[in-house]
């Protein structure tokens, strides 16, 4: 049955005691769960009418029923909704109702405003429920959804803390335009850039100042989410489910509902964690045996500092810490039938492995549920975050500043621990001592942000047939950001550019707000026939980012104030954006609830594109028709499914522009033309997706086998093409080529064993996707790497969008990756494809086993293939300091007496890139729980007042098996990036952490 | 939930008249509603094309210096490596010494000198367009302005063909519409004739440019910000043009028009300007400590009649802890720019009497060559005069001089050696050391003129 609501939890209005008509009588019952526990707030409907209740808190309930034999349809949340038929003389009935462990019942989104039961969605959408989520502790959302859902690929950047991951759904959607999903939090458009560090202006990858930077490792903002507050999360993977959002929903959406209040007695959560996080891989440096290897390596002045024996562990010396982190989090929910409240606090600490690096965050939640009469209710959501993030100084750097770009260059014999006077010495190897970096330079980024949002429901009209609602949502997402990053003048590298001292504050002011304006209208003949829903809106979204940077350098000692150097430099950059939408969708259920008949489109204006008048249209249609019973006992229910739908994704602010370049030359302003010029019609890009798929219930609902293939074709790319230098321009940006990306998502949800003492429940994922460039008006242009010397990503007509482009050496004549004109005999050095960096498949694999109050929990992650460029391995063999370097050589090429690492550097000549772009297959233990329900009874002797507790044994990423020889396959210098991930130089080193929880409620 | 209703039809109605009207009213201030933004970072291109102002197109025309900034400080980068006068070695970077000394080069490691002077040549172009353009301005002042501009534009274009290999040419004056046909390419000798007319071309503008120019220079010219005054820096860097081109009786007959002066300060001259003002540049060369110097700057340096070796290795250098990287020992650091706002010699007095002695020695005038290298010799290198009967070698002995000279400031070694068919007398420290007979085109340029690895402008040079 669809239900007009906003939300997968259904709206809840509950009816006052009624005079009895002579047309009706009254029903009453009690709904209990398998268990016997009496099941509150479930709903109850009268099927074929608009009438229905909720049970009260002891299950109860009474509704009213026309004369005659009815039937009543009891659901709720997490169990199987149940059809009972009453007679026509029978006035009570009692109801109980299995638990729901395939998520069969559940309600899934499917536009701005409306929603359908899973049993006939018509898409593939993800779900995740808050017990699926939050299995183990992390500090941003997105790492409890990684390897739960098929086609969505969730990805750490770093092993920082504080968050850093990149989701990406259904493959590669873009290439320069934006790469990530859009997110909407209760009814609100929520923020999710990632704000440049600070850490630049002193390592200097992209420059050193101003806002040129990718390479900070910065924190994308959704990890300021609270997960304990998230009630459910539905992911919209392609245009065929998100046409809705328009040219926002390339990349798919992700719409995320916290909790609610639940009408009755207040009721608390109370969870704290203790825990802690372990380095869970390091590189290995090399041991430098005889003075001979090390003078041979470092030259002369080595013989001044080895001795036999010395050896010390740079890495563990860096990231050794095992901190105590905790979390504290309690919630609140309760309220009667007009009023209901949820309320949330949290307090979190993770430590981090390095020292000086860590992430707090505190968060205040209020839910707000009011009903305003008879017919409006109004809900509210408020949440104030605080964090506090330190990520150190890692990833790229061309300062010798960062730990792992200085490390290479840094030998074993070496002693850079901290003295006993608390002075740290200098690396005589080196322009940096890491440890005294990491201990004494400051990263911080401090966040406040606010999100609230507000819905008012009006029912406008109701008859027994029709209903009409009005709904109107906004909502604003502010946050004020703070970097700061402080580099004491003496430190070891500060002197070397005449300024010693660095100071650096950067002010990051965004707001998001929406307003959303949409008419429901349902109907449903008296005969049952079918049921409508139309739903038309508006949408208006004004997103405004204003980013101001100082920095100041040869600072007064002891200072850190930004006006305590001589030598301040000011930029600012502003960013602007105002969208609109309008919308409209129909959904038809028809042939007893059997078939899903969905329309839609949605026009959007931006002020991104060259013409802001111009709408763009997204179309969208989809289909489901259910067997229900189709083989009894083998296949339960068996639907098919298919989709098409168009989504856009919008240039980004500033590209249609073609600038000058302002500055000054010792005072004097200068204009310069800008090498980068615009097309003068650039639009959204256009994904044109079709989906095709079943879902089917099996062995007496035991099982659900869950089955999709898609395919998306984005045209009007946006792209930038570099212009021939003889223009005056380097590049252009315009719209043009056509991307295809295809592929096949699988999912199979299992209870295999289900017993009164035991139970066994399973979920298994598979997912592959592959995408190629079938056009490009173009030449071949690199997006993304440092250049295909190292292993750079290419962007070429009938290849792989994430292709690998590098030098490898002819083996044999004739060698067909050969380009016609160029020499191809063995030993040539050629460019070509050396990898590529999407993997072959994912599969997520996660289990639970429920022995009476014991329950275990895994899942393992398994991506096999996808490369990745493994810059920082290659900086240690540059300087003859990799840890394998002086081993014996194996390969068939070995010449007699020669090391391993000599073999590397002779037979791959430095340009080479093959050696260095490895196979980043791994499987991941990403999470354990064990976890006690400490019964009722026991509980109950100690404190009356409780409900629950639990205590849970739980750790996150313990294992990883991969034979990449790099830190963690898993890794992105430049941060989020369409194409462009997986090159791995110097990042943050992976941790696990552990963690014992007690939950208790009361 | 919905539930049955007991309210009166017409009421349910206005209810529903009031939803549908909220709705309405919301999408028709949607239509008309304003989604224009402004561009809030940067001036738009159109203010220089269109119709600009004297205030932007002076801003434009100081564009012009900052953006010669850049490249000349580019210069001194790979070309230095070329010319032994030092090494770039960074442990966690090695490609400034891999593609500078090792490695083959092609369009891909190896195209450059190229899309920065195109950048601004396109510049230049576009603020001569835009003097045409502006009102307020008067004849003399357009004049002043295009003979200011036109002079770099020829300097431009002498760094493109100086970094090419011999026998390869370059497209001239860019086609203004980025999507539209690509200019030809002329030959290298169609190349050199248009750099030597442009700069005629521009003193012609200089000399009807009147008394003073509508713009402001900063004091690293300020011995020419007036057209008159610039017109001896036209004349100078003619005069380097020439001189690479070897044509002597030239170079004599135009040295006189510039500022050369075998009494004065051998540092005067044309410098770039840089500052610590927020949005301006600092000198980069400057606290480089990656740059370290080649030995053969104190190795092969003359000796002061004290004892002490020539003034200009011991001020260009400064002694560090010995050092290897990459299998290369170095002892000491470069030390040519000693601050952040240190100045980048364009072109100097210094210059131009060396260019002068080589001039006076290949068309006969020994007495004269040797008087001018001595100028240098003493006043720079602190050395004892050469004797006039100097009998020995007086091109080496030039050489040498502009060597020292001219260290680190642009490459001018490479180009000396090249000139006279010596890059096999440049020093190669290691077995797999290499000298490349110059760049070829970046790659894209390659790939935009279908032009393969078989074309000298886009091959693969593996040096020697």
């Amino acid at each position: 049955m669809i239900r007009p609501i906003l939300r997968t939890i259904p709206v809840l209005l509950l009816l006052a005691a009624a005079p009895l008509e002579a047309q009706q009588r009254q029903v009453t019952g009690r709904v209990m769960a398998e268990s016997g526990t009496v099941l509150p707030d479930v709903q109850v409907q009268v099927l074929g009418t608009q009438q229905g209740t909720l049970t009260r808190e002891d299950g109860a309930f009474q509704v009213q029923v026309p004369q005659g034999p009815a039937q009543l349809r009891f659901s709720f949340i997490g169990y199987r909704t149940q059809d009972v038929s009453i007679a026509a003389d029978q006035t009570s009935v009692e109801v109980v109702m299995p638990l729901d462990v395939l998520d069969l019942d559940a309600i899934v989104v499917t536009g701005q405003v409306t929603s359908v039961a899973r049993r006939n969605l018509a898409n593939a959408v993800g779900q995740v429920s808050a017990d699926q989520l939050n299995r183990a502790p992390a500090a941003s959302f997105e790492q409890q959804l990684a390897g739960k859902i098929a086609g969505a690929d969730i990805q750490s950047n770093s092993g920082a803390p504080g968050g850093g991951l990149q989701v990406n759904l259904r493959g590669v959607s873009s290439i320069i335009g934006n790469a990530t999903p859009l997110y909407v939090v209760d009814g609100v458009i929520v923020n999710d850039d990632a704000i440049q560090g600070g850490a630049d202006v002193i390592q200097s990858s992209g420059g050193g100042e101003g806002f040129t930077s990718t390479q900070d490792n910065a924190a994308n903002r959704i990890a300021d989410l609270n997960p304990n507050d998230i009630a459910s999360i539905e992911i919209l993977k392609g245009a065929s489910a998100a046409a809705i959002y328009g040219s926002k929903a390339n990349a798919g959406v992700v719409i995320i509902t916290t909790k609610r209040g639940t009408p009755g007695a207040p009721q608390f959560s109370f969870t704290q964690r203790f825990g802690t996080f372990d380095l869970s891989n390091t590189l290995g440096l090399r041991r430098f045996e005889t003075l001979e290897e090390a003078t041979d390596a470092f030259g002369p002045r080595a013989a001044d500092f080895w001795s036999p024996g010395a050896y010390f562990d740079h890495e563990e010396a860096l990231a050794g810490n095992n901190p105590l982190s905790y979390e504290t989090a309690l919630s609140v929910s309760g309220g009667d039938e007009n009023t209901r409240y949820f309320a949330s606090g949290l307090m979190k600490e993770d430590g981090g492995i390095i020292t000086g690096t860590g992430y707090k965050k505190q968060s205040l939640r209020l839910n707000l549920d009011q009903t305003l009469g008879s017919r409006v209710q109004l809900r509210l959501s408020m949440n104030g975050v605080h964090s506090e993030t330190r990520r150190g100084f890692t990833n790229n750097d061309n300062r010798s500043v960062s730990y792992w770009m200085t490390l290479p260059s840094t030998p074993t014999f070496v002693d850079l621990r901290q003295r006993a006077d608390g002075t740290f010495p200098d690396n005589p190897f080196a322009n940096s001592n890491p440890l005294e970096t990491a201990a004494r330079a400051d990263n911080v980024e401090e966040v406040w942000r606010t999100i609230a949002s507000g819905d008012l429901t009006i029912d406008a009209l109701q008859t027994e047939s029709h209903s009409l609602r009005v709904l109107v949502t906004a909502g604003a997402d502010f946050y004020s950001l703070t970097n700061n990053v402080f580099s004491p003048p003496d430190l070891q590298f500060e002197p070397l550019d005449g300024q010693a001292g660095t100071t650096y504050q950067a002010d990051a002011t965004n707001l998001n707000a929406n307003i959303t304006g949409s008419l429901v209208h349902s109907f449903s003949p008296t005969s049952g026939l079918f049921e409508a829903t139309t739903s038309v809106g508006v949408q208006f979204e004004d997103r405004e980012l204003n980013q101001i940077q100082v920095l100041n350098e040869d600072l007064i000692p002891g200072q850190s104030n930004i006006d305590a150097g001589t030598n301040p430099g000011v930029f600012q950059r502003r960013t602007r954006v105002k969208d609109l939408g309008i919308f409209a969708q129909e959904e038809l259920l028809l042939l007893d609830e059997r078939a899903l008949l969905v329309a839609g489109i949605r026009a959007d204006r931006s002020s991104n594109n060259a013409d802001t008048e111009e709408y763009f249209v997204y179309p969208k249609l989809a289909a489901s028709y259910r067997f229900p019973e189709l083989l009894p006992g083998a296949v339960d229910e068996l639907k098919l499914r298919g989709a098409w739908g168009e989504s856009g994704n919008q240039p980004l602010f500033g590209q249609k522009f073609s600038n000058l370049n302002s500055g000054n030359i010792a005072g004097l302003q200068t204009l310069r033309i800008s090498t980068t010029t615009a097309a003068v019609d650039l639009r959204p890009e256009r994904q044109r997706e079709i989906e095709f798929g079943f879902d089917a219930v099996v062995f007496d609902s035991r099982a659900n086998v869950e089955f999709t293939w898609y395919q998306k074709r984005i045209e009007d790319l946006l792209l930038e093409r570099a212009l021939p230098p003889t223009t005056g321009f380097n590049d252009a940006i315009f719209n043009g080529g056509v991307m295809v990306t295809d592929g096949i998502e699988v999912a199979l949800q299992a209870v295999p064993i289900q017993s009164n003492r035991f139970q066994w429940s399973s979920t298994t994922t598979f997912s592959r996707d592959q995408s190629t460039i079938e056009e490009l008006p173009v030449p071949p242009f690199r997006a993304g790497g440092f250049g295909t010397a190292l292993g750079g990503f290419q962007i070429e007509e009938g290849r792989s969008t994430t292709q690998i482009v590098g030098r490898d050496t002819v083996a044999v004549a004739g060698d067909p990756r050969c380009e016609p004109d160029e020499p191809c005999q063995p030993g040539d050095r050629i460019l070509t494809t050396i990898g590529d960096a999407n993997p072959d498949f994912r599969m997520g694999f996660s289990n639970e086993f429920r022995w009476g109050a014991l329950s275990l929990y895994s899942l393992f992650d398994w991506q096999k293939g996808g490369d990745v460029v493994n810059l920082t391995g290659w900086l240690f063999d540059l300087s003859q300091n990799a840890d394998d370097y002086a081993a014996t050589c194996v390969a068939s090429t070995c010449q007699s007496g020669e090391t391993l690492g000599e073999w590397r550097a002779r037979v791959y000549p430095s340009r080479t890139s093959t050696v260095w772009t490895e196979d980043g297959s791994y499987v991941k233990l990403r999470e354990v729980t064990l976890g006690i329900e400490i019964p009722q009874a026991m509980v109950q002797n100690v404190w009356s007042g409780a409900r629950y507790m639990r205590i849970n044994l739980s750790g996150r990423n313990l294992l990883t098996w991969t034979d990449y020889s790099g830190m963690d396959p898993e890794v992105s210098n430049f941060g989020a990036q369409a194409v462009g991930r997986n090159i791995d130089v110097a990042p943050y080193p992976p941790s696990r952490s552990f963690w014992l929880s007690v939950d208790i409620g009361f | 939930m919905n539930r049955l209703m007991t309210h009166e039809p017409t009421v349910l109605a206005s209810r529903a008249c009031m939803g549908a009207l909220l709705v309405l009213s919301l999408l028709t201030t949607a239509c008309s509603n304003d989604l224009t933004v402004p561009n809030f970072n940067n001036p738009a291109r159109e203010d220089l094309t269109g119709s600009p102002t004297t205030q932007t197109v002076s801003a434009a025309t100081q564009g012009i210096i900052s953006g010669h900034r850049g490249l000349k400080s580019g210069l001194v980068g790979r070309l230095g490596v070329w010319g032994r006068e030092y090494y770039d070695l960074r442990p966690e970077e090695p490609r400034p010494y891999t593609d500078a000394l090792v490695d083959p080069i092609d369009p891909v490691n190896g195209g450059l000198y190229f899309s920065g002077q195109y950048t601004q040549i396109a510049h230049i172009n576009t603020v001569i367009a835009a003097a045409e353009a502006a009102e307020g301005l008067a004849e003399a002042e357009r004049r002043s302005i295009q003979g200011f501009a036109k002079t770099f534009k020829a300097d431009a274009y002498w760094q493109l063909i100086m970094a090419r290999p011999a026998g390869v040419g370059l497209p001239l004056d860019p086609n203004p519409d980025p999507n539209g046909e690509l200019t030809p390419i002329s030959s290298e000798a169609e190349v050199y004739q248009f750099i030597l007319d442009l700069y005629d071309e521009a003193l012609a503008d200089l000399n009807a440019g009147g008394s003073s120019f509508p713009f402001s220079v900063p004091s690293g010219l300020s011995d020419f910000d007036t057209p008159t005054s610039f017109a001896e820096l036209n004349r100078a860097l003619k005069t380097r043009a020439l001189k690479y081109l070897s044509r002597w009786s030239e170079v004599q007959a135009t040295l006189p028009a510039t500022f050369i002066d075998a009494g004065g300060d051998l540092d005067a001259g044309a410098y770039f300007d840089y500052s610590t003002i927020s949005g301006d540049a600092t000198n980069g060369l400057f606290g480089d400590v990656n740059r370290y110097a080649h030995p053969r700057v104190r190795g092969d340096a003359q000796m002061q009649p004290g004892g002490e070796i020539d003034q200009r290795a011991l001020d260009k250098t400064v002694p560090i802890q010995t050092t290897t990287i990459f299998g290369i020992t170095v002892t000491e650091r470069m030390d040519v720019y000693t601050s952040l706002t240190a100045p980048l010699p364009w072109i100097t007095n210094d210059d131009l009497l060396l260019m002068r002695a080589e001039a006076r020695l290949a068309t006969g005038d020994r007495a004269g060559a040797i008087d001018d290298v001595n100028a240098v010799r003493t006043g720079a290198g602190g050395l004892e005069p050469l004797p006039a009967d100097f009998s020995g070698d007086l091109l080496e002995e030039i050489l040498y001089n502009r060597y020292m000279s001219l260290l680190f400031e642009g490459g001018f070694h490479y180009f000396d050696m090249r000139q006279y068919d010596k890059l096999d007398d440049l020093p190669r420290a290691l077995p797999d050391h290499k000298v490349y007979p110059g760049f070829p085109y970046p790659t894209n340029e390659c790939l935009a003129r279908s032009l393969g690895s078989g074309d000298p402008a886009c091959a693969t040079y593996t040096g020697s």
